[in-house]
């Protein structure tokens, strides 16, 4: 849970630093409420100036960002989905929708849906570190720890400053969870060997209760 | 217990042995159960195991006396047996220990371990099963010998039955009331098997002898007692602020569970059986935020900051966070008057120990959230419903419409009841039940899934017609961003479910709520086997 705080902050701190395009005003007193602990007028604002302009990618980029990190998933991630439908939008913003967009699939229990968000994206931008770190993390929720290592190497690799301890967390989850398969195999061997070792005990106490 | 030949007894002595025979039997079933909890749990699958397996062997040994009855009917080879139940009794304790270490890995989680915890259950309850049914061959052995003293079989049999089943009921009364929460479960398991060997003794040696084994036998087990075999541990290691006395990790059992405060990484949490990454109350050192669904609680008093006087009840207070967090943030703000219900009150105890349970302003009721609920009159602004029993299961009788219809009244006008859901998927049939039960009695209701949580709040209101002045009110109480999350991340309930997910209506005469709980369970068992 620790470390999915740990992720969430870092794309917070991603979107709180970036304001794109002729918006800037708006955005930047949206970011300033937000900075002041103000985060609903600060997406009050912001809904406002979306209902005005909703084909802003900008607008909706951020709303959807903010709307995600409140926990409003429903409805952060249409906007999230609209910015990447829109041409308009330079590649560091699309890449970022991307991952918020797919937080918010996840966090709605859509997991195949928020892979599919990430995946082509991870294999054709090689530039791209967000979208294997957020695959990693897609992976790690379906217990696919495998994956979820490899994806965390390769935005390590490509330059992702929380991939490497994130990549540390998921060897340890994969552990645990081999051990925990490990364990069940140990508890079936000894259910059975239980078992039998019981039917043999009643066996041989009947044969001699009976001959007694 | 012998008389001047050795061999004949008394038949009100022999009934008395079926008396002991009944009373260790379900004092151990019982003691089973608190046994395996640490470790194990005590979800309907493992009571399902222990009940199972002590009935199996029970049966058996039934069977077996019987046989053995017919062939052998005299004091010697009851008292054998008894001797052979003590024995197989006495190592149980250490064994169970051993297993559940050897078995069950650091780091498990709700989601990874219920295939390991069940089928480990099963092993650990078979530890008990050569004791009981040794214990089952007592009551055919001494119908048979008083049949044969007095030639009644009939009547000598009904006695036999229900001496047996009376001390059947006082060792299920004398275990979890008394016994468990005096010795620990470990002891009462000596005890009781202790208890039996020295009965055997007596039968089969000298009343000297018999003592001298006697105290060969108790000495040590008090010794165990007094050292590494204790219920309590401490391991001390020093704080944050360097004060070397602060106990870091403690354990108790009282009468409902097993207790442990743990800390880990800069976080105190309350843990009761067997854990795993599940917690009944937190604190976060220097923070009075928990970073759980606690925290959205506080969003609730925003909408009242207009009254002097704020009434609300806890149902399931735990250690007392919601409590200490509602201090907190409207201590000043309110006359503040809190009824905490918690059924076991070591849990509270616990919590004004290591919790910061306040002290003023809360009324603390050792209930059944469900009786409380009952009793109660007055008219709350909020209740706060987070009753849970063996991590997973909501209470049913605290999830039903009859329920509901209750909280509605205690609310009178105006009020806001906020329920705490745990749940894999919060489309799941439980929520679904859950939404649709509090639905039906609370037109508007709402649900929001939590931010890195399995926790859902499900919550709803009377006498309130939005929630957005929440967000305004919120100014500069520290609570801004908790009430833009519950403004916005909530949903109503009937935008909760695609239509084809099925929820019915829990009332007091059908709640499935733990069958409920098990598909999800079980489901999420297969994903992660998968």
């Amino acid at each position: 849970m620790m470390r999915r705080t740990a992720m969430l902050m870092v794309f917070v701190l991603l979107a709180s630093t970036a304001t794109y395009g002729a918006q800037d005003e708006v955005l930047t007193e949206a970011q300033r409420l937000w900075n002041e602990g103000k985060p609903g007028d600060a997406v009050r604002m912001l809904e406002a100036e979306h209902a005005r302009q909703p084909d802003d990618p900008y607008i909706a980029y951020s709303l959807g960002v903010w709307l995600q990190w409140l926990g409003a998933s429903h409805e952060a991630a249409p906007l999230l989905r609209q910015v990447g439908k829109s041409d308009d939008v330079d590649i560091v913003l699309a890449r970022e929708a991307r991952y918020w967009l797919a937080l918010s699939e996840l966090a709605l229990h859509r997991r195949a849906e928020a892979a599919q968000v990430l995946e082509e994206a991870a294999k054709n931008d090689t530039e791209d570190s967000l979208a294997p770190y957020g695959l990693a993390w897609v992976r790690l929720e379906e217990q696919r720890y495998d994956e979820a290592i490899e994806s965390f190497e390769t935005a390590a690799e490509r330059g992702h400053p929380a991939a490497a301890a994130d990549l540390e967390y998921a060897r340890e989850q994969r552990d645990v969870t081999r051990a925990v398969a490990a364990a069940e195999g140990r508890a079936t061997v000894g259910l059975w060997i239980a078992v039998v070792l019981g039917a043999v005990a009643y066996a041989g106490a009947l044969r001699k209760a009976r001959t007694a | 217990m012998s008389d001047a030949s050795g061999t004949r007894i008394r038949p009100l002595l022999y009934t008395g042995l079926a008396f002991y025979g009944g009373f260790c039997t379900m004092g151990l079933e019982m003691t089973a159960a608190r046994l395996l909890a640490p470790y194990f749990g005590t979800s309907n699958y493992i009571w399902t195991n222990v009940i199972g397996i002590i009935l199996l062997a029970l049966s058996l040994g039934y069977w077996l006396g019987g046989i053995l009855a017919d062939r052998r009917p005299n004091p010697k080879t009851l008292a054998m047996c008894l001797l052979a139940g003590g024995l197989a009794g006495l190592p149980i304790p250490f064994v169970i220990r051993l297993l559940a270490e050897s078995l069950l890995p650091a780091g498990m989680t709700l989601d990874n371990a219920f295939l390991v915890i069940f089928k480990g259950s099963f092993l650990g309850a078979l530890l008990f099963a050569p004791a009981v049914t040794i214990l089952g061959m007592v009551s055919p052995f001494v119908i048979r010998i008083l049949a044969d003293e007095t030639g009644n079989v009939g009547r000598s049999t009904g006695r036999v039955f229900a001496v047996s089943t009376i001390g059947s009921i006082l060792g299920i009364f004398s275990s979890t009331l008394f016994l468990v929460p005096w010795l620990g479960s470990r002891m009462t398991v000596l005890v009781f098997s202790s208890m039996l060997i020295a009965i055997a003794l007596v039968m089969l040696l000298s009343p000297s002898r018999a003592a001298a084994a006697a105290l060969l036998l108790v000495v040590p087990i008090l010794a165990m007692r007094g050292s590494t075999f204790k219920d309590v541990r401490w391991e001390v290691s020093a704080d944050a602020a360097g004060n070397a006395s602060v106990p870091e990790r403690t354990e108790w059992e009282s009468g409902y569970q097993y207790i442990r405060v743990v800390r880990e990484n800069g976080t105190r949490y309350l843990k009761l059986n067997e854990g795993l990454d599940s917690f009944h109350s937190l604190t976060v050192d220097g923070d009075v935020f928990t970073n759980a669904y606690y925290d959205y609680y506080n969003a609730f008093p925003l909408l009242f900051l207009d009254r002097e006087q704020l009434d609300v009840a806890i149902l399931g207070g735990g250690g007392g966070t919601s409590v200490r967090q509602y201090d907190h943030f409207f201590g000043d703000r309110f006359d503040l008057r809190i009824d905490s219900v918690e059924i076991d009150p070591l849990v509270t105890e616990v919590g004004r120990r290591y919790f910061g349970y306040p002290e003023e302003g809360v009324t603390i009721h050792d209930l059944d959230a469900r009786v409380f609920v009952n009793l109660a009159s007055g008219d709350y602004d909020i209740i706060i419903v987070d009753a849970y029993a063996n991590q997973v299961y909501i209470p049913f009788h605290v999830a039903t419409r009859e329920f509901f219809e209750h909280v509605r009244r205690l609310l009178g006008d105006e009020g806001i009841v906020a329920m705490n859901v745990g749940a894999f998927e919060p489309d799941a049939p439980l929520v679904a039940a859950l939404v649709t039960t509090l639905q039906s009695v609370f037109p508007d209701t709402y649900a929001m899934t939590l931010p890195r949580s399995r926790n859902l709040i499900v919550y709803a209101s009377v006498g309130i017609d939005s929630f957005e002045p929440m967000i305004d009110a919120a100014e500069g109480t520290g609570l801004e961003s908790i009430a833009a999350s519950v403004v916005y991340a909530s949903r109503p309930a009937n935008e909760w479910f695609a239509d084809d997910v099925e929820a019915r209506i829990l009332t007091d005469s059908h709640a499935p709520v733990e069958w409920l709980t098990d598909q999800m369970v079980w489901r999420r068992a297969r994903e992660v086997a998968r």
